[in-house]
């Protein structure tokens, strides 16, 4: 896999990166401003992700965006999550300027007003209930998260601790975070699809150029100390079953340990033939489902077991389940042909996430904003080069007792 | 903007058993899609679960391997099995590398040719889907969804009769064994090739797939064209969940099939209601009330009679006011001609989410199974655009008034506050 682009950066310090494809009808716009739930105050978590509903009430010369858009075929969303906010488009390529015109002009001139705040409070609050309070097991995440990190941000929820943070927020405080980080020299824009590089930085100038720059603070985040002993919390819900939940402190994205426990995550609990399934779920009937996987965050992230107790099986030996299989990675190398399994079904992953021209535009402003966007075309290779021996030694450093948060999430009948 | 129907059109070619392959090559890939679509959705059983659990079990223990020793060796080249249970039909469909075609092909006909259904794999099965079942139980989302199909339908036809609790004990393997040699058979399939493929796959294919050592009967697709629907006297059900914070809304009826030459009016005037972002519906009940996080409109195909609904999520103690703007929306739409600006909004922002929908050659080939499904091909799509852009506001509210009939509307609400 090759995805080949071009890039500049205007003199406001926007970023500006292009990849042609012309196999796509579509144009994929995509717009990544650096900032996310872990920029936050810690008194108003949600905030970015509430200022991201904000960022389509309209603004100076644009007084609809999203029927601006619709009105020539484009569609448009957007997500925000710890580390960022990203904004697409795709739009038909004849009308690919109007997107350089509806977010340029509400990078540079945002309506905010108090009507459309509370609108969005309401929203906002309603996207919490029905993802987060009015599901089976939906809070897990709330639970999680504090109990892993006890200093760095990332003890938050992208969609905030509580509904009464939302509820608090300010039009003064909207005004503020909007001037501090939408600015062009804390964003990457990447476009995708059938165009010319060059023709796409001649819009781009156009569009953004006269935008001035920012003047963000730098990011100065408390630093999560290193846990030094096992936590554990218990709480009771109405739930049809018992759930555990257990984290892990690991490495940042770009580093090593990403790619060494993602594979771990696939040894344990991708697909039918996986450790966790065979052994917990099918022949010891521990679980009635289980999984491991990585947070995927840019600084310092976790490495996350969920299991969902069949009835009848008490959380001691649930558990010991899970840290025996553990245990077995520390104590054996994971087989040659175990390692060539999950390596191959992590390259069809990769062929998959990188299949549509949106897919490529968002990786490549994803990897530029960690450092450089060449290194999406690396990241077969690094899967590739993690050897048994890497394996085993992140394990023993990583999964173990003292760096291990459990929440043990009990039915209540 | 233009769409070019004929990447809808698939290179058809035929094992040496009859059985179909349409083909959609696009060698920029390194991966294949390899669909098997089955005329055995639920539709077709004789028992709840049935077909579900039999779709489900395929591949899970064959005559040579167990369902462990199977996943094995497709997880060892990198490949996926996913098994899609419906209503009308069942598919099975495999991903994996270009360069593993051939060392995977014998272990995709082992899982559609060989599957025995061990009793073990049945019971993980039931597990897992018996937890499911309990965890949907308390989302006011799928509770509604159950609700409202049996509602529609009436629990004595196949799209009305929803799972229950009791239904998991009473499951048996002979129920799947039997299912299986009846509906799993080359006269009831058809494949659906996609992706990074050659000429000598096809050939593989062949030598897998078109013996004639899978045959049996094709599914009788008829039968259902007769099958009436009766609209139920109540219309209206409401159930409470008593600690919930949000209740679920869902509004709809059956509604014409999707050859019916009225198809093409109705798409577009539920569209303009609630069928994208900046729809009367939306625009309304989120964007200026922020009752709910999202609402929609839409039509669930279904083969023998589709269905349309309005469903949404909305804050607890905000049901009668959600109903109340739903009415409202609808009877403008009935009462005063949408303004031409709106209509051409409408125009673009339809087509682009359509070309959007179709870009890329996996989505094409995933579109084959609702074609076969309804009987329909790419001129479905081109008449779709033809009325998109010659429709006039006159007809969208004559349809609106034709279709969006209040007490035609069967009503669904489930969750806590003022159902």
């Amino acid at each position: 896999m090759q995805i080949n682009y071009r890039e500049t950066v205007l003199d406001n310090g926007l970023k500006v990166l292009v990849h042609t494809d012309r196999s796509t009808a579509m144009v994929a716009f995509n717009l990544i401003y650096d900032v996310g739930a872990k920029d936050e105050d810690p008194q108003r978590t949600g905030f970015a992700h509430l200022f991201e509903h904000l960022m389509f009430g309209g603004s100076k010369n644009v007084k609809d965006f999203d029927m601006e858009l619709e009105k020539v075929g484009a569609s448009n969303n957007a997500f925000t999550n710890n580390d960022f906010t990203n904004y697409y488009i795709t739009v038909p390529p004849d009308a690919l300027q109007v997107a350089f015109r509806v977010e340029s002009d509400r990078m540079r001139d945002l309506t905010l007003t108090p009507r459309k705040l509370e609108v969005q409070k309401g929203v906002v609050i309603e996207e919490f209930k029905e993802r987060c309070l009015n599901q089976p097991y939906g809070d897990s995440d709330l639970l999680v998260r504090p109990l892993c990190y006890r200093k760095h941000p990332y003890a938050w929820s992208t969609i905030g601790k509580k509904i009464e943070h939302i509820e608090q927020v300010t039009l003064a405080e909207v005004k503020s975070f909007y001037n501090t980080f939408y600015k062009p020299d804390n964003a990457i824009l990447t476009v995708a699809g059938p165009v010319e590089a060059d023709a796409v930085f001649e819009m781009a100038r156009q569009w953004f150029g006269a935008i001035p720059k920012g003047n963000r603070p730098p990011r100065r985040l408390p630093q999560e100390p290193v846990q030094t002993k096992a936590r554990t919390k218990t709480v009771g819900r109405k739930v049809p079953a018992d759930a555990i939940y257990k984290t892990f402190h690991m490495g940042p994205r770009m580093s090593d340990d990403f790619y060494v426990f993602d594979l771990v995550s696939d040894i344990l609990s991708n697909g039918e033939s996986s450790r966790f399934y065979t052994s917990l779920v099918k022949e010891k009937k521990l679980f009635n489902s289980i999984n491991a996987y990585v947070s995927g965050d840019i600084e310092p992230g976790m490495f996350l077991v969920s299991g969902f107790l069949e009835e009848g099986v008490d959380f001691a030996r649930a558990e010991d389940a899970v840290n025996q299989e553990i245990e077995r990675l520390m104590l054996e190398p994971v087989r040659e042909s175990e390692l060539e399994k999950v390596k191959n079904k992590l390259e069809t992953a990769l062929l998959f996430s990188n299949m549509k021209a949106i897919d490529k535009a968002m990786n490549l402003g994803y990897f530029e904003l960690m450092g450089s966007a060449a290194a999406l075309n690396a990241e077969d290779g690094r899967y590739r080069g993690v050897t048994a021996l890497q394996i085993q030694e992140a394990v023993k450093r990583c999964l173990t007792p003292a760096n291990s948060s459990t929440l043990y999430y009990q039915a209540k009948k | 903007m233009k769409f070019d129907y004929s990447k809808l059109q698939p290179e058809t070619r035929h094992l040496t058993n009859g059985v179909p392959v349409y083909g959609f090559p696009d060698s920029e890939l390194e991966l294949v899609r390899l669909e098997f679509i089955f005329e055995a959705g639920s539709y077709f059983q004789q028992k709840a679960m049935q077909a579900a659990a039999c779709c489900s079990l395929i591949g899970a223990g064959t005559r040579h391997f167990t369902a462990d020793a199977l996943s094995e060796q497709l997880d060892y080249y990198g490949a996926y099995i996913e098994r899609y249970p419906d209503r009308d039909q069942a598919s099975v469909v495999f991903y994996c590398l270009s360069r593993y075609f051939e060392q995977i092909i014998p272990f995709c006909q082992e899982a559609l040719k060989h599957s025995v259904f061990p009793q073990e794999e049945i019971d993980t099965y039931l597990r897992k889907n018996h937890r499911r079942f309990l965890v949907n139980n308390r989302k006011v989302s799928e509770v509604s969804r159950r609700a409202f199909y049996s509602l529609v339908f009436g629990p004595g036809h196949p799209y009305g009769r929803v799972v229950e609790e009791s239904d998991f004990a009473a499951l048996k393997r002979e129920d799947l064994t039997g299912f299986y040699k009846r509906y799993y058979v080359s006269e009831n399939c058809k494949i659906v090739l996609a992706g990074g493929y050659t000429e000598r796959h096809l050939k593989l294919l062949d030598q897998s797939f078109g013996g004639g050592d899978w045959s049996g009967a094709a599914a009788d697709l008829l039968a259902g064209e007769g099958m009436q629907v009766f609209l139920p006297a109540e219309r209206r059900k409401d159930i409470e969940m008593k600690d919930s914070l949000q209740a679920s809304v869902r509004i709809g009826m059956p509604i014409c099939s999707f050859k019916d030459e009225g198809f093409a009016d109705f798409k577009i005037a539920d569209y303009v209601l609630g069928g994208y972002f900046g729809s009367r519906l939306m625009r309304n009940i989120r964007e200026e009330k922020g009752y709910t996080y999202g609402i929609s409109s839409y039509i669930v195909p279904l083969r023998y009679k589709p269905v349309w609904m309005i469903s949404s999520e909305v804050k607890a103690d905000c049901v009668r006011k959600v109903f109340v703007e739903i009415e409202k929306e609808i009877s403008a739409l009935q009462k005063k001609e949408i303004p031409v600006s709106e209509l051409e909004l409408v125009r673009q922002s339809f087509m682009g989410d359509f070309m959007r929908d179709l870009d890329g050659t996996f989505d094409i080939a995933e579109r084959m199974k609702f074609f076969i499904q309804c009987g329909i091909g790419p001129e479905f799509y081109q008449r779709n655009e033809e009325t998109l852009f010659s429709i006039t506001p006159a007809q969208i509210r004559r349809t609106a008034i034709r279709w969006f009939d209040l007490n035609n509307f069967c009503s669904v609400t489930v969750g806590a506050g003022d159902l």
